[in-house]
């Protein structure tokens, strides 16, 4: 019984509340690899709100999910891809940082876990959608 | 899988070539800048179309699966409609039929 809203509601929140944390403790300054700085927290703080919106209304918000999805990609995709950005500015200069090769698999295993919700919620706020249509 | 492994080569391969270039001048830089564009504003966009699609096909879906169980009811209702009146016939025929008898029973007697 505690799965659906967990997933539902909890799965976003944390995600939120993840990336909230990010922007307020980062010591190098944002980036997600094609935006820096100002517009990159801009661009973490739009998918916060998706996320939030997600948690509170997933029916009736339902297709947010699908802006969710892109910024998903532009936030986790962005900020892996800024990752092997470093590792191959790091290898031209001679000293390659291989240890960071961790952190492009962690961010890839966020953006697909981010993106299967994504998917899988759109699907199950339509047929709430459906429902509550039929019903009133 | 295939759709997957084209896109992680399409990836690693527009790094490759944004990391090359971005050393070659001016041009390089905004080339490779452009290039990454391109490749986050293609993630996205593909990202946005594939979850959109998924709500249209779900919305279609269920919306045809609620149609075909109103339908069901309503022609469930109309089966059970039919019945009751069938029913209500009969009872009214046995009844009709009943009276008649009833009727010759109570008639006078034959005169003469």
């Amino acid at each position: 019984m505690l799965e659906k809203p967990l997933i539902v509601r909890g799965f976003p929140l944390l995600s939120a509340v993840s990336l909230v944390l990010v922007v307020l403790t980062t010591e190098v300054g944002l980036n997600v690899w094609v935006l820096s700085g100002g517009p990159a927290v801009a661009a973490l703080a739009v998918y916060t709100v998706i996320l939030v919106g997600l948690a509170a209304a997933p029916t009736r918000l339902g297709q947010w999910h699908a802006a969710g999805a892109a910024f998903a990609v532009l936030v986790f995709g962005g900020r892996a891809l800024g990752f092997v950005s470093v590792i191959v500015d790091s290898a031209d200069a001679g000293d390659a940082r291989w240890n960071l090769i961790g952190a492009v698999a962690e961010r890839v295993v966020l953006l697909a876990s981010l993106l299967i919700w994504h998917r899988s919620q759109i699907v199950v706020a339509a047929k709430r959608q459906v429902r509550r249509l039929s019903v009133s | 899988m295939t759709g997957l492994a084209s896109t992680t080569v399409a990836v690693v391969a527009v790094i490759a070539v944004s990391e090359a270039i971005a050393d070659l001048g001016e041009l390089g830089t905004i080339a490779a800048d452009g290039s990454r564009l391109a490749l986050i504003a293609g993630g996205m966009l593909i990202a946005y179309r594939v979850t959109s699609k998924a709500h249209r096909e779900a919305v279609d879906l269920y919306r045809e699966a609620s149609a075909d169980a109103a339908a069901a009811l309503v022609r469930e209702r109309a089966e059970a409609a039919v019945n009751l009146a069938r029913e209500r016939e009969e009872w009214a025929r046995r009844e009709a039929s009943l009276l008649a008898q009833l009727h010759y029973l109570d008639r006078p007697p034959p005169s003469g």
